[in-house]
C-alpha cells in the first residue's frame, strides 16, 4: 500500500512543502528512508517503530520505504517523525488516506508515542497557508506560534493515539485560536534594567535614545568602569514597540533557531543579543554544517551588543560588514544558499586602548601612542563606516555618583522613541524600510533636506572640524532622527549641531 | 671648512673616553691634530688618561673609522660644527662638558634665544595641547623651541613651534641618519627646514637608553631655560631639570592636576622652587632681562596680550560656557549639569565656539579653551 502525507522543510527562515511517501510491500522486513535525509531523520525509523508499537498499533513486518520528496533537497531535524509514523499508519490502513489531503503534519515522536516540540513551526504554518493547505497538525507546545497565521486551522495533538482517533473522526480536537499578542514571549519592558539607575552620563544616554529612535549603529568609547556596559544593557528598555510584521519576522528566526519558548506565539519584544567577544565568525553571522542563524540574525530588528569590540577576532569583525550593510546574511552551500535577515542595530563598546586608561587622568596608561592608535585602528575603515553615532563615555566622579536627583526613567524615554519611530514609519511606509538608519542615499536626498542656515552650518563644520566625507550622510541621517525626536518636520541647525557631536572618532579622536 | 675637521671627528668619536676628559685633553694639547700626533708617553704624562683610554686613542681602528664617518656625513648632508667654529652655540660652550663636535642638519644660530621644552612620552591631552599652545606662542615671540623629538610632549613642542612659523631645534640621542621615533619622519623634515636637528652622535649610532640623559644636557645647555610640562615622579624630564639647574639655567614647570600621575614630577619641581608657568608670559617676564640687551625678541608683550581675548561678539550662553571652561577643561555632561543648559542648545553653543576657534574638543570629549 502507498500513502502520501504532507510535511514541511526549512530553508533559511522559509518553509517548503515536503511530501512524505510511504510504500509497504511484501519482502524481507526492512525500513528505509530515502530523499537526502540526515542522521536525525534516518534515526526517525527507530522512534517511529517504538512509538507506533507503544501506542497500541501493530508495526508491519514488511518492507517499508519512505521517500521525502523533493528528493534532492537535504532534510534535517526530527520534525519528520510524525509524518513518517502517520504515513506508515495510513499505508497499513489505520488512518484513512483522505485525512491527509488537506493537512500538514510536523512533530517529533517520543518512544511512547508522545508528540514533542519542534523548531520552525511558524514558517511551516505560513508555507502551509501559502500552499492552500488549511489544517496543520502540530505539537501542543508549538500551537500558539502556528496560530498566529490566519486562515489555517491549528490542531494541537498530544500523542499518536490521539492523532489516530482524530483522523478517524472518533474524537474532536478544538483548533487553537490566538489573539496575536495573548501568548507573546514578552516578559514586559518593566522587567528590564532601567535608565533611572544611571547617574549622570546625559550625553551618552541621549546618544542611546537617538540610536534607539532611528535604529542607528552606535559605538561607545570609554575607560573600564565608566558604565558603557551598564548603559548598553538598558538599551532594550527604550527600544520602540514592534509592529506585527516586525514581530512575525523576528519570531520566524527564533522559531527556526529553536529559541522560541514553549507555548508562546510571537516574540513581541525587540531582541537584545550580547555575544561574548570569543565568538567565531560563523557564530556571529550564521552558518555551520546544519545552517543556523547567527547572533546578528537573532538580533534582527533589535540590538546586537558587542562589548569590547576591538577584542573580537579580526575575522569576526570583517565578516560582520556585509550583513550590517545589506540587512541579510547569505550562507552559500554547494547545493543551496540560504539567507537570514539581520537588520539589526549594532551597539558596541570599546576601551580607548588595551589597558583602558588612556583617557583616565588618575590611572597610568601603559600603552605607547602607537599602541593606542593600533587598538582602535583595528576597527577603522569599513566597519566604522557603518557606525552612525560615536560617543565618549567619561568616567563618573564620586560627586556625580552621589547625586540624589533621580534620573529620567526608561518609560519616559521610550515614549519619545516610540513617537519618533511612528513619524519615521509614516514617512517611510512606501519605501519598504522601518527607520531612518536604513535610508539609502537617494532617500536621504529626499527626506533630509536642509534649509539654507543648516546647510551653511554643516558646510562650515566640515571645513573647520576636519570631518571626513564618509560622515556626511551619517550626520544627515542622525540629524533627521533628532528632528523626529523633536517632532520637527524640517532639520534645523540644533539638530545638525547635535549630530556632529556624535562623530567622536571622525574628529581625529587621537590626533 | 675646518682644515682639521678629520681630526676633530676622529677625536669626538673615540669611544670609552668621557666628554669631560676629552675637553681637558683639548685644553692641554690645543687641537685634536696634536692629540692625533701624540705618542703614548705624551698622553700618559697628562695624568688624565688611564691605560684603556690611551689604547683607545692610539688604536688604528678609530683612525680608520673616520673616513667611513666622513663618507656617511657627506651622503646624508650632515654638517659638523666643532667647538672652534663660530656656529657652535654660545650657551652650550659654557656648560661643564660641552660636546666636542655637533652633527647638524639644518641651520643653527650661534646666539639664538632658546627655551627647552621637555616632558613625558605618555602625556595627557592637557599636557599635549598646553605644550602646543605655549610652544607656538614662544615661537611667535621669536624664541626657538628646543626639544628631543621623542613621542608625546617633545613632538607637541616641535609641532607647536612649527605651527606658528617659528624656529625649533631637535636634539637626537642617535645618529642623524636615523629617524627615531620613526613616525616622526615628516616632522623631522619640517624641523630641518625651520631650524635644525642636532646630535652629538655620529651617523649610524642607534638610539640607546643611556644616550638620552646625555642628550638632555644638550637640550638644557643650548637653552636659557627649560620648561617641564608633564613628568612622572621618576622620569627623564626631571633629570633634564636637574641638569638645567646644574648648568645654571632657569627651570619652569607647568602645574597639573594633583591626582594626575603625569603631573607629580612637575608639581614636585614647583614645590622645590621651579617657576610655575601658566602661560607664555610667565616665561617671557622671566627672560626680560635677557631681552634688555639682546634685541631679537620681536613682539612686544602688550601687543601680544591685546591680540587674544574673549571676543565681545559672543551671546550669553557662549560667554557662560567660555567662562566655565576658563576654569578647567570639562566634558559636555559636566557643562550641562553645572550650567543647567539644555543638552541640545549646548551642542549648538559648543559647535559654534569650536568653529570660531575659541575652544577645542580633545580626546575623551573634553572641551578646552584656546585663548
Amino acid at each position: 500500500m502507498l500513502s502520501k502525507v504532507t510535511s514541511c522543510g526549512l530553508s533559511g527562515i522559509d518553509g517548503y512543502i515536503v511530501s512524505v511517501e510511504t510504500d509497504i510491500s511484501n519482502g524481507l522486513p526492512a525500513f528505509d528512508i530515502v530523499g537526502l535525509a540526515d542522521i536525525a531523520v534516518r534515526e526517525a525509523k527507530e522512534r517511529v517503530r517504538a512509538a507506533i508499537r507503544n501506542s497500541g498499533f501493530e508495526f508491519p513486518s514488511q518492507r517499508i520505504t519512505v521517500n521525502l520528496a523533493p528528493a534532492d533537497l537535504k532534510k534535517e531535524g526530527t520534525a519528520y517523525d510524525l509524518p513518517i509514523a502517520a504515513g506508515v499508519l495510513s499505508a497499513t490502513g489505520i488512518i484513512p488516506p483522505e485525512f491527509f489531503n488537506d493537512s500538514l503534519l510536523c512533530g517529533e515522536l517520543s518512544l511512547d508515542g508522545t508528540i514533542r516540540q519542534v523548531c520552525g513551526v511558524l514558517p511551516k504554518a505560513i508555507a502551509a497557508r501559502d500552499n492552500g493547505i488549511n489544517r496543520i497538525i502540530v505539537p501542543p507546545e508549538n500551537a500558539y506560534e502556528a496560530a498566529v497565521v490566519k486562515g489555517i486551522r491549528v490542531i494541537p495533538v498530544k500523542n499518536l493515539a490521539e492523532l489516530v482517533l482524530y483522523a478517524k473522526a472518533e474524537a474532536e480536537i478544538t483548533p487553537v485560536e490566538e489573539e496575536w499578542n495573548k501568548h507573546a514571549a514578552d516578559g514586559g519592558y518593566d522587567k528590564e534594567p532601567d535608565f533611572a539607575d544611571v547617574k549622570g552620563q546625559y550625553h551618552a544616554k541621549r546618544a542611546l535614545e537617538v540610536a534607539a529612535a532611528g535604529g542607528h549603529n552606535l559605538l561607545m568609547i570609554g575607560s573600564p568602569g565608566s558604565g558603557k556596559t551598564m548603559l548598553a544593557r538598558r538599551m532594550p528598555s527604550i527600544l520602540p514597540d514592534m509592529t506585527f510584521e516586525e514581530a512575525l519576522e523576528v519570531t520566524k528566526i527564533y522559531s527556526v533557531a529553536g529559541l522560541l519558548p514553549p507555548e508562546t506565539s510571537l516574540v513581541r519584544k525587540r531582541p537584545f543579543r550580547a555575544p561574548h567577544h570569543t565568538i567565531s565568525a560563523v557564530g556571529l553571522v550564521g552558518g555551520g554544517r546544519i545552517p543556523r542563524p547567527g547572533e546578528v540574525s537573532l538580533a534582527h530588528l533589535g540590538v546586537l551588543f558587542l562589548d569590547e569590540l576591538p577584542e573580537f577576532s579580526k575575522n569576526a569583525l570583517e565578516v560582520l560588514r556585509q550583513p550590517l550593510e545589506d540587512g541579510f546574511a547569505l550562507i552559500s552551500r554547494i547545493n543551496a544558499s540560504i539567507t537570514y535577515p539581520c537588520r539589526t542595530t549594532l551597539v558596541a563598546a570599546a576601551n580607548p586602548c588595551r589597558c583602558g586608561n588612556y583617557l583616565d587622568e588618575t590611572r597610568q596608561c601603559n600603552c605607547t601612542r602607537q599602541d593606542v592608535k593600533n587598538y582602535l585602528g583595528k576597527l577603522s575603515g569599513p566597519l566604522l563606516d557603518r557606525i552612525d553615532i560615536q560617543v565618549e563615555v567619561p568616567s563618573l566622579k564620586y560627586s556625580e555618583l552621589d547625586e540624589q536627583e533621580p534620573s529620567e526613567p526608561s518609560s519616559v524615554i521610550r515614549k519619545r522613541v516610540n513617537s519618533a519611530r511612528a513619524i519615521q514609519q509614516e514617512r517611510l511606509k512606501n519605501e519598504g524600510i522601518y527607520c531612518n538608519s536604513q535610508m539609502t542615499p537617494p532617500m536621504i536626498k529626499r527626506f533630509c533636506r536642509l534649509d539654507r542656515e543648516s546647510s551653511a552650518l554643516l558646510k562650515e563644520a566640515f571645513s573647520k572640524l576636519s570631518l571626513t566625507a564618509r560622515s556626511y550622510n551619517r550626520i544627515l541621517k542622525v540629524a533627521r532622527t533628532i528632528a523626529d525626536l523633536d517632532g520637527k518636520p524640517e532639520i534645523e541647525t540644533v539638530h545638525i549641531a547635535e549630530a556632529i557631536q556624535y562623530r567622536a572618532l571622525d574628529r581625529s579622536f587621537f590626533g | 671648512m675646518n682644515p682639521e675637521l678629520r681630526e676633530w671627528i676622529w677625536f669626538a668619536n673615540i669611544k670609552g673616553i668621557i666628554t669631560r676628559k676629552k675637553n681637558e685633553l683639548l685644553e692641554l694639547f690645543g687641537t685634536p691634530a696634536s692629540i692625533y700626533e701624540a705618542d703614548a708617553v705624551a698622553l700618559a704624562k697628562t695624568g688624565i688618561l688611564n691605560r684603556e683610554n690611551i689604547d683607545a686613542i692610539l688604536s688604528t681602528e678609530s683612525r680608520k673609522a673616520v673616513d667611513e664617518t666622513m663618507e656617511k656625513l657627506a651622503l646624508n648632508n650632515i654638517d659638523v660644527i666643532t667647538q672652534e667654529d663660530d656656529a657652535y652655540p654660545e650657551l652650550l660652550k659654557n656648560i661643564a662638558d660641552p660636546p666636542v663636535c655637533l652633527y647638524v642638519k639644518g641651520n643653527l644660530r650661534r646666539d639664538e634665544i632658546s627655551i627647552g621644552v621637555v616632558g613625558s612620552r605618555r602625556a595627557s591631552g592637557y599636557g599635549l595641547s598646553t605644550t602646543k599652545k605655549i610652544s607656538s606662542e614662544l615661537a611667535e615671540y621669536g624664541i626657538c623651541v628646543i626639544s628631543g623629538m621623542a613621542r608625546g610632549i617633545d613632538t607637541a613642542a616641535h609641532q607647536g613651534a612649527l605651527s606658528s612659523g617659528g624656529r625649533t631645534i631637535a636634539v637626537f640621542g642617535c645618529g642623524l641618519d636615523i629617524v627615531y621615533p620613526p613616525e616622526n619622519r615628516r616632522l623631522m623634515e619640517r624641523i630641518i627646514e625651520n631650524g635644525a636637528v642636532v646630535s652629538e652622535y655620529p651617523p649610524g649610532t642607534i638610539p640607546a637608553p643611556h644616550h638620552f640623559p646625555v642628550r638632555n644636557r644638550i637640550v638644557s645647555g643650548m637653552s636659557i631655560g627649560v620648561l617641564v610640562v608633564e613628568a612622572g615622579e621618576k622620569s627623564g624630564s626631571l633629570i633634564t631639570a636637574q641638569l638645567a639647574l646644574e648648568q645654571g639655567r632657569d627651570v619652569y614647570a607647568l602645574p597639573g592636576n594633583v591626582i594626575s600621575i603625569n603631573s607629580r614630577g612637575t608639581n614636585k619641581l614647583i614645590q622645590d622652587g621651579a617657576k610655575l608657568v601658566t602661560s607664555v608670559h610667565d616665561i617671557i617676564d622671566e627672560i626680560r632681562w635677557y631681552n634688555s640687551f639682546k634685541k631679537n625678541i620681536v613682539v612686544s608683550l602688550d601687543d601680544y596680550r591685546n591680540r587674544k581675548k574673549i571676543p565681545d561678539s559672543l551671546d550669553a550662553e557662549e560667554r557662560k560656557v567660555m567662562e566655565i571652561l576658563a576654569v578647567e577643561p570639562l566634558q559636555i555632561d559636566e557643562i550641562h549639569s553645572r550650567l543647567s543648559i539644555e543638552l541640545q542648545l549646548l551642542h549648538r553653543v559648543l559647535l559654534s565656539l569650536e568653529m570660531k576657534g575659541l575652544i577645542k574638543r580633545e580626546a575623551g570629549g573634553k572641551y578646552m579653551i584656546l585663548v
